[in-house]
């Protein structure tokens, strides 16, 4: 048995921005649970920055998603010559 | 008026702690002193964890009330160097990362035991034990049994509550609202 965590939008993985911080990218790293404001969702979130990455907890509403990565094209197999 | 923190310590943590008790009174005589170093590292861990929840749960709060242009400045700020993450919960521990709520938590919490310092050994010793089992390094000279075990998640509980009461009350000063609904 675990800690239960209120369902949020977003899981542990997912890409996203801080909309206030729209220019580092970011990734949720661990569903809090329901300790916002009436128990809305927060989550610790580390945004990617050098030297070091920068973590930050935040409520669920101050997300947005980005696009997953696409996949790698693979490369065209040698045509016989 | 409890917070979630709290209410997540009373309905999913504590039980948790009461079931490992469980199976340190029933287990195996042999598995007892592994079964009890067991539950020493999680009553640590469950504390720790309530800490953290009960810190950022705060910090929501208080941030709740900030510019929205200012939000995710103010969050950062809380979150960095905050010992809780890195760090045994210690009372040194708590007063450091409390203190950002503009109050002295030791002094809150000898006022809330009124005198009685008898919570503060056991909760050192807890931690003490915990640092010694999780690292296999020397366990400390007293003998770990079960009734000291239960000593110090007593001690925790009462630690628990006590820190819920404070943050409540301290926050409702900051604030002049209270800070969480029932």
């Amino acid at each position: 048995m675990m800690t239960p965590v209120t369902p949020g939008e977003f899981r542990a993985g997912d890409r996203v921005a801080v909309k206030n911080l729209p220019t580092f990218r970011a990734r949720v790293v661990e569903e809090r649970g329901p300790l916002g404001p009436n128990g809305e969702p927060v989550y610790l979130v580390r945004l990617r920055k050098k030297p070091e990455p920068m973590y930050i907890e935040v409520l669920g509403k101050q997300l947005r998603r980005r696009r997953p990565k696409r996949p790698a094209t693979p490369l065209a197999p040698p045509t016989p010559g | 008026m409890p917070s979630s923190a709290f209410q997540v310590w009373s309905d999913t943590r504590l039980p948790v702690l009461m079931g490992a008790e469980r199976q340190c009174e029933a287990g195996l005589a042999a598995l007892q002193p592994e079964n009890l170093r067991a539950y020493v590292v999680s009553l640590a861990r469950h504390f720790q964890g309530y800490c953290r929840d009960l810190y950022t749960e705060s910090a929501m709060v208080v941030v709740s009330k900030v510019r929205g242009s200012l939000v995710d400045v103010i969050q950062a700020q809380f979150l960095s160097g905050r010992r809780l993450d890195q760090g045994n919960p210690t009372l040194d521990t708590l007063d450091v990362d409390f203190s950002r709520f503009g109050f002295d938590l030791r002094q809150a919490l000898r006022d809330q035991f009124d005198g009685d310092d008898t919570w503060h050994q056991r909760w050192n010793l807890m931690n003490r034990w915990r640092n010694a089992i999780a690292h296999a390094a020397r366990e400390p000279a007293e003998t770990l049994t079960l009734t000291t075990v239960r000593e110090w998640r007593r001690v925790v509980e009462r630690v628990v509550a006590a820190l819920d009461a404070i943050l409540y009350r301290e926050l409702k000063r900051l604030l002049r609202r209270t800070p969480w609904q029932p």
